[in-house]
Protein backbone atom coordinates (compact mmCIF):
# COMPACT_ATOMS: atom_id res chain seq x y z
CA UNK A 1 0.00 0.00 0.00
CA UNK A 2 1.27 3.45 -0.97
CA UNK A 3 2.19 5.57 2.06
CA UNK A 4 1.59 9.30 2.54
CA UNK A 5 4.39 11.79 3.15
CA UNK A 6 4.87 15.53 3.71
CA UNK A 7 7.53 16.14 1.01
CA UNK A 8 5.22 18.59 -0.77
CA UNK A 9 4.81 20.64 2.41
CA UNK A 10 8.58 20.61 2.93
CA UNK A 11 9.21 21.76 -0.63
CA UNK A 12 6.62 24.55 -0.44
CA UNK A 13 7.70 25.78 2.98
CA UNK A 14 11.38 25.93 1.93
CA UNK A 15 12.66 25.45 5.51
CA UNK A 16 10.03 27.79 6.94
CA UNK A 17 9.03 25.65 9.93
CA UNK A 18 5.98 27.70 10.90
CA UNK A 19 4.56 27.61 7.37
CA UNK A 20 5.10 23.83 7.20
CA UNK A 21 3.25 23.50 10.49
CA UNK A 22 0.46 25.71 9.14
CA UNK A 23 -0.02 23.34 6.17
CA UNK A 24 0.00 20.33 8.52
CA UNK A 25 -2.58 22.02 10.75
CA UNK A 26 -4.82 22.71 7.75
CA UNK A 27 -4.71 19.11 6.53
CA UNK A 28 -5.38 17.92 10.09
CA UNK A 29 -8.38 20.29 10.21
CA UNK A 30 -9.86 19.80 6.73
CA UNK A 31 -9.35 16.06 6.20
CA UNK A 32 -11.52 14.81 9.13
CA UNK A 33 -14.34 17.19 8.12
CA UNK A 34 -14.26 16.01 4.51
CA UNK A 35 -14.01 12.37 5.63
CA UNK A 36 -17.05 12.80 7.86
CA UNK A 37 -19.03 14.48 5.03
CA UNK A 38 -18.02 11.65 2.66
CA UNK A 39 -19.13 8.91 5.09
CA UNK A 40 -22.46 10.60 5.71
CA UNK A 41 -23.20 11.11 2.00
CA UNK A 42 -22.25 7.54 1.08
CA UNK A 43 -24.40 6.22 3.92
CA UNK A 44 -27.35 8.20 2.53
CA UNK A 45 -26.63 7.08 -1.03
CA UNK A 46 -26.02 10.64 -2.22
CA UNK A 47 -23.43 9.64 -4.79
CA UNK A 48 -23.21 12.85 -6.79
CA UNK A 49 -22.71 14.97 -3.67
CA UNK A 50 -20.18 12.38 -2.44
CA UNK A 51 -18.21 12.83 -5.70
CA UNK A 52 -17.78 16.53 -4.83
CA UNK A 53 -16.24 15.57 -1.48
CA UNK A 54 -14.05 12.91 -3.09
CA UNK A 55 -12.83 15.72 -5.34
CA UNK A 56 -11.60 17.58 -2.26
CA UNK A 57 -10.21 14.44 -0.59
CA UNK A 58 -8.33 13.74 -3.83
CA UNK A 59 -6.48 17.02 -3.39
CA UNK A 60 -5.48 16.03 0.17
CA UNK A 61 -4.28 12.66 -1.13
CA UNK A 62 -2.29 14.56 -3.77
CA UNK A 63 -0.60 16.95 -1.35
CA UNK A 64 0.40 13.94 0.74
CA UNK A 65 2.34 12.61 -2.23
CA UNK A 66 0.18 9.54 -2.96
CA UNK A 67 0.28 9.67 -6.73
CA UNK A 68 -1.25 6.25 -7.41
CA UNK A 69 -4.00 6.81 -4.87
CA UNK A 70 -4.69 10.19 -6.47
CA UNK A 71 -5.43 8.42 -9.76
CA UNK A 72 -7.63 5.91 -7.92
CA UNK A 73 -9.52 8.78 -6.23
CA UNK A 74 -10.05 10.44 -9.59
CA UNK A 75 -11.51 7.24 -11.07
CA UNK A 76 -13.76 6.80 -8.04
CA UNK A 77 -14.87 10.45 -8.22
CA UNK A 78 -15.97 10.01 -11.84
CA UNK A 79 -17.64 6.70 -11.02
CA UNK A 80 -19.70 8.35 -8.24
CA UNK A 81 -20.62 11.23 -10.55
CA UNK A 82 -22.03 8.64 -12.96
CA UNK A 83 -23.95 6.93 -10.14
CA UNK A 84 -21.54 4.00 -9.64
CA UNK A 85 -19.44 2.84 -6.69
CA UNK A 86 -16.58 0.98 -8.40
CA UNK A 87 -13.28 1.16 -6.47
CA UNK A 88 -15.11 2.22 -3.28
CA UNK A 89 -13.33 -0.34 -1.07
CA UNK A 90 -9.88 0.55 -2.46
CA UNK A 91 -10.58 4.26 -2.05
CA UNK A 92 -11.76 3.83 1.51
CA UNK A 93 -8.65 1.86 2.43
CA UNK A 94 -6.61 4.85 1.16
CA UNK A 95 -8.67 7.10 3.43
CA UNK A 96 -7.86 4.86 6.40
CA UNK A 97 -4.13 5.05 5.58
CA UNK A 98 -4.31 8.86 5.31
CA UNK A 99 -6.26 9.14 8.55
CA UNK A 100 -3.71 7.06 10.47
CA UNK A 101 -0.88 9.16 9.00
CA UNK A 102 -2.55 12.49 9.78
CA UNK A 103 -3.36 11.43 13.34
CA UNK A 104 0.35 10.82 13.89
CA UNK A 105 1.47 14.17 12.49
CA UNK B 1 12.65 50.81 -12.50
CA UNK B 2 9.39 50.13 -10.67
CA UNK B 3 7.34 47.04 -11.42
CA UNK B 4 3.61 47.59 -11.89
CA UNK B 5 2.10 45.01 -9.58
CA UNK B 6 -0.81 42.95 -10.80
CA UNK B 7 -3.66 42.86 -8.33
CA UNK B 8 -4.91 39.32 -7.95
CA UNK B 9 -7.49 37.38 -5.98
CA UNK B 10 -7.97 33.69 -5.18
CA UNK B 11 -11.38 31.99 -5.34
CA UNK B 12 -11.32 28.49 -3.88
CA UNK B 13 -13.46 26.82 -1.22
CA UNK B 14 -10.55 24.74 0.16
CA UNK B 15 -8.43 26.43 2.81
CA UNK B 16 -5.47 24.22 1.84
CA UNK B 17 -5.60 25.47 -1.78
CA UNK B 18 -5.94 29.11 -0.76
CA UNK B 19 -3.00 28.79 1.63
CA UNK B 20 -0.77 27.14 -0.99
CA UNK B 21 -1.73 29.75 -3.63
CA UNK B 22 -1.12 32.60 -1.18
CA UNK B 23 2.37 31.27 -0.52
CA UNK B 24 3.17 30.84 -4.23
CA UNK B 25 1.87 34.34 -5.04
CA UNK B 26 3.97 35.83 -2.24
CA UNK B 27 7.13 34.61 -3.99
CA UNK B 28 6.37 36.76 -7.06
CA UNK B 29 7.15 40.48 -6.74
CA UNK B 30 4.93 41.28 -9.73
CA UNK B 31 1.82 39.91 -7.97
CA UNK B 32 -0.15 41.59 -5.21
CA UNK B 33 -2.78 39.45 -3.52
CA UNK B 34 -5.71 41.71 -2.63
CA UNK B 35 -8.23 39.09 -1.55
CA UNK B 36 -9.04 35.42 -1.17
CA UNK B 37 -12.57 34.12 -1.23
CA UNK B 38 -14.04 30.72 -0.30
CA UNK B 39 -17.10 31.40 -2.43
CA UNK B 40 -17.83 33.06 -5.77
CA UNK B 41 -20.63 35.34 -4.60
CA UNK B 42 -18.37 37.15 -2.15
CA UNK B 43 -15.78 37.52 -4.92
CA UNK B 44 -18.39 39.01 -7.27
CA UNK B 45 -19.36 41.57 -4.65
CA UNK B 46 -15.68 42.49 -4.29
CA UNK B 47 -15.20 42.80 -8.06
CA UNK B 48 -18.17 45.15 -8.34
CA UNK B 49 -16.23 47.77 -6.40
CA UNK B 50 -12.58 46.92 -6.99
CA UNK B 51 -10.24 46.59 -9.95
CA UNK B 52 -8.39 43.29 -10.25
CA UNK B 53 -5.89 42.18 -12.92
CA UNK B 54 -5.82 38.43 -12.36
CA UNK B 55 -7.99 35.74 -10.76
CA UNK B 56 -6.80 32.33 -9.55
CA UNK B 57 -10.04 30.43 -9.87
CA UNK B 58 -11.10 26.94 -8.81
CA UNK B 59 -13.60 25.30 -11.18
CA UNK B 60 -15.46 23.29 -8.51
CA UNK B 61 -17.09 25.91 -6.32
CA UNK B 62 -20.12 25.41 -4.10
CA UNK B 63 -23.28 26.38 -6.01
CA UNK B 64 -21.24 28.05 -8.76
CA UNK B 65 -19.13 26.52 -11.50
CA UNK B 66 -15.89 28.38 -12.31
CA UNK B 67 -16.96 28.79 -15.95
CA UNK B 68 -20.28 30.33 -14.85
CA UNK B 69 -18.22 32.76 -12.83
CA UNK B 70 -16.12 33.69 -15.88
CA UNK B 71 -19.30 34.25 -17.91
CA UNK B 72 -20.73 36.43 -15.14
CA UNK B 73 -17.72 38.74 -15.20
CA UNK B 74 -17.92 38.77 -19.02
CA UNK B 75 -14.34 37.49 -19.49
CA UNK B 76 -13.01 40.94 -18.63
CA UNK B 77 -10.25 39.80 -16.23
CA UNK B 78 -7.43 37.35 -16.92
CA UNK B 79 -7.94 34.00 -15.17
CA UNK B 80 -5.63 31.17 -14.17
CA UNK B 81 -7.69 28.08 -13.44
CA UNK B 82 -6.60 26.06 -10.43
CA UNK B 83 -8.31 22.70 -10.21
CA UNK B 84 -8.00 19.04 -9.32
CA UNK B 85 -9.91 18.14 -12.46
CA UNK B 86 -8.04 17.62 -15.73
CA UNK B 87 -11.23 17.14 -17.72
CA UNK B 88 -12.02 20.80 -18.32
CA UNK B 89 -8.78 21.71 -20.13
CA UNK B 90 -10.35 21.75 -23.60
CA UNK B 91 -13.35 23.79 -22.46
CA UNK B 92 -10.99 26.18 -20.67
CA UNK B 93 -9.14 27.22 -23.79
CA UNK B 94 -12.35 28.28 -25.47
CA UNK B 95 -12.25 31.31 -23.17
CA UNK B 96 -10.06 34.21 -24.31
CA UNK B 97 -9.37 35.30 -20.75
CA UNK B 98 -7.92 31.99 -19.51
CA UNK B 99 -4.15 32.20 -19.27
CA UNK B 100 -3.30 28.77 -17.87
CA UNK B 101 -4.76 25.64 -16.32
CA UNK B 102 -3.06 24.44 -13.14
CA UNK B 103 -3.79 20.99 -11.77
CA UNK B 104 -3.59 20.62 -7.99
CA UNK B 105 -1.38 20.03 -6.10
CA UNK B 106 0.61 22.86 -7.68
CA UNK B 107 4.39 22.79 -7.53
CA UNK B 108 6.51 25.96 -7.41
CA UNK B 109 8.01 24.97 -10.79
CA UNK B 110 4.59 24.73 -12.44
CA UNK B 111 3.60 28.03 -10.89
CA UNK B 112 6.74 29.66 -12.38
CA UNK B 113 5.70 28.32 -15.77
CA UNK B 114 2.25 29.87 -15.35
CA UNK B 115 3.88 33.24 -14.64
CA UNK B 116 5.92 32.96 -17.86
CA UNK B 117 2.70 32.17 -19.74
CA UNK B 118 1.01 35.16 -18.11
CA UNK B 119 3.75 37.50 -19.41
CA UNK B 120 3.40 36.10 -22.95
CA UNK B 121 -0.39 36.25 -22.74
CA UNK B 122 -0.35 39.90 -21.62
CA UNK B 123 2.16 40.75 -24.36
CA UNK B 124 -0.17 39.29 -26.99
CA UNK B 125 -3.15 41.12 -25.46
CA UNK B 126 -1.22 44.42 -25.67
CA UNK B 127 -0.37 43.85 -29.35
CA UNK B 128 -3.98 42.97 -30.11
CA UNK B 129 -5.22 46.05 -28.24
CA UNK B 130 -2.87 48.37 -30.17
CA UNK B 131 -4.01 47.10 -33.56
CA UNK B 132 -7.64 47.18 -32.42
CA UNK B 133 -7.33 50.82 -31.29
CA UNK B 134 -5.91 51.83 -34.69
CA UNK B 135 -8.80 50.06 -36.41
CA UNK B 136 -11.34 51.73 -34.13
CA UNK B 137 -9.85 55.21 -34.58
CA UNK B 138 -10.41 54.94 -38.32
CA UNK B 139 -14.03 53.98 -37.74
CA UNK B 140 -14.69 56.72 -35.17
CA UNK B 141 -17.61 59.01 -35.93
CA UNK B 142 -20.23 61.23 -34.29
CA UNK B 143 -23.31 59.87 -36.04
CA UNK B 144 -26.68 60.64 -34.45
CA UNK B 145 -28.05 57.27 -35.49
CA UNK B 146 -26.69 53.88 -36.42
CA UNK B 147 -27.87 50.47 -37.51
CA UNK B 148 -27.52 47.21 -35.64
CA UNK B 149 -27.74 43.72 -37.03
CA UNK B 150 -30.48 41.98 -35.08
CA UNK B 151 -31.62 38.50 -36.25
CA UNK B 152 -30.65 39.30 -39.86
CA UNK B 153 -32.54 42.63 -39.76
CA UNK B 154 -30.83 46.00 -39.76
CA UNK B 155 -32.52 48.12 -37.13
CA UNK B 156 -31.99 51.88 -36.93
CA UNK B 157 -31.29 53.25 -33.48
CA UNK B 158 -31.39 56.93 -32.62
CA UNK B 159 -28.31 57.51 -30.47
CA UNK B 160 -30.26 59.92 -28.24
CA UNK B 161 -32.64 57.12 -27.17
CA UNK B 162 -29.87 54.84 -25.90
CA UNK B 163 -29.66 54.43 -22.14
CA UNK B 164 -26.60 52.19 -21.83
CA UNK B 165 -24.49 49.35 -23.28
CA UNK B 166 -23.42 46.29 -21.30
CA UNK B 167 -20.63 43.91 -22.36
CA UNK B 168 -21.48 40.22 -22.24
CA UNK B 169 -18.55 38.12 -23.52
CA UNK B 170 -18.48 38.47 -27.31
CA UNK B 171 -21.88 40.23 -27.22
CA UNK B 172 -23.16 43.63 -26.18
CA UNK B 173 -26.55 44.29 -24.65
CA UNK B 174 -28.07 47.63 -25.70
CA UNK B 175 -30.85 49.22 -23.66
CA UNK B 176 -32.81 52.04 -25.28
CA UNK B 177 -35.82 53.99 -23.98
CA UNK B 178 -38.24 51.59 -25.62
CA UNK B 179 -36.33 48.39 -26.44
CA UNK B 180 -33.36 46.20 -25.71
CA UNK B 181 -31.08 44.34 -28.13
CA UNK B 182 -28.15 41.95 -27.96
CA UNK B 183 -25.62 42.17 -30.75
CA UNK B 184 -22.36 40.42 -31.59
CA UNK B 185 -19.79 43.15 -31.00
CA UNK B 186 -17.36 44.52 -28.41
CA UNK B 187 -17.78 47.46 -26.08
CA UNK B 188 -14.45 48.90 -27.28
CA UNK B 189 -15.59 49.02 -30.91
CA UNK B 190 -18.89 50.60 -29.98
CA UNK B 191 -17.28 53.14 -27.63
CA UNK B 192 -15.26 54.60 -30.49
CA UNK B 193 -18.36 55.13 -32.62
CA UNK B 194 -20.31 57.04 -29.99
CA UNK B 195 -20.41 60.81 -29.44
CA UNK B 196 -17.78 61.45 -26.77
CA UNK B 197 -19.74 64.30 -25.16
CA UNK B 198 -22.70 62.15 -24.11
CA UNK B 199 -21.38 58.59 -23.73
CA UNK B 200 -18.97 57.50 -21.05
CA UNK B 201 -17.52 54.16 -19.99
CA UNK B 202 -18.28 54.06 -16.25
CA UNK B 203 -17.18 50.47 -15.72
CA UNK B 204 -15.26 47.87 -17.73
CA UNK B 205 -18.61 46.35 -18.74
CA UNK B 206 -20.78 49.46 -19.11
CA UNK B 207 -21.02 52.56 -21.30
CA UNK B 208 -23.80 54.93 -20.29
CA UNK B 209 -25.53 57.87 -21.94
CA UNK B 210 -24.71 60.60 -19.42
CA UNK B 211 -27.74 62.61 -20.56
CA UNK B 212 -29.97 59.81 -19.22
CA UNK B 213 -28.60 59.75 -15.67
CA UNK B 214 -31.36 59.90 -13.07
CA UNK B 215 -29.06 59.96 -10.05
CA UNK B 216 -25.61 59.01 -8.86
CA UNK B 217 -25.10 57.32 -5.53
CA UNK B 218 -21.78 56.05 -4.12
CA UNK B 219 -20.44 53.66 -6.73
CA UNK B 220 -23.51 53.34 -8.92
CA UNK B 221 -25.61 55.39 -11.29
CA UNK B 222 -29.32 55.08 -12.01
CA UNK B 223 -30.19 55.06 -15.72
CA UNK B 224 -33.90 54.61 -16.37
CA UNK B 225 -34.77 51.97 -13.79
CA UNK B 226 -31.41 50.19 -13.91
CA UNK B 227 -28.55 50.56 -11.45
CA UNK B 228 -25.18 50.58 -13.21
CA UNK B 229 -21.90 50.14 -11.28
CA UNK B 230 -19.22 52.83 -11.53
CA UNK B 231 -15.62 51.74 -11.14
CA UNK B 232 -13.59 53.79 -8.70
CA UNK B 233 -11.13 54.64 -11.47
CA UNK B 234 -13.84 56.28 -13.62
CA UNK B 235 -15.90 58.00 -10.96
CA UNK B 236 -13.92 61.26 -10.81
CA UNK B 237 -14.06 61.61 -14.63
CA UNK B 238 -17.82 61.04 -14.55
CA UNK B 239 -18.22 63.68 -11.85
CA UNK B 240 -16.37 66.18 -14.06
CA UNK B 241 -18.89 65.56 -16.82
CA UNK B 242 -22.00 66.24 -14.76
CA UNK B 243 -22.89 69.84 -14.05
CA UNK B 244 -22.97 70.32 -10.31
CA UNK B 245 -24.75 73.45 -9.08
Amino acid sequence: MEQPNIEYFEKLSNNNVSFKQKLIDIVKYEFPLELSDYESLIKNDKLKEASEIVHKLKHKIGVLGMTNSYVLAETFEHSLRDGGTENQAEFESVLVTVKVFIDQL
Amino acid sequence: MTIKMKKCIIIDDELMSRTVMTELISTKPELLLVGDFPDAIEALKYLNHNEVDLIFLDIHLPNFNGFDFINTINQTINVILVTSDKNFAIEAFEYNCIVDYLVKPITPERFDKAMTRLKEFEGNQKKKKTSQTKEDDIESSNASEFYINNSKRLIKIDVNTILYFRANGDYVFIKTESNSYTIHNTLRKIENKLPKDSFFKVHRSYIINTKKIVDIEDNSVLIGKDVIPISRRNKSELMKRVHLL
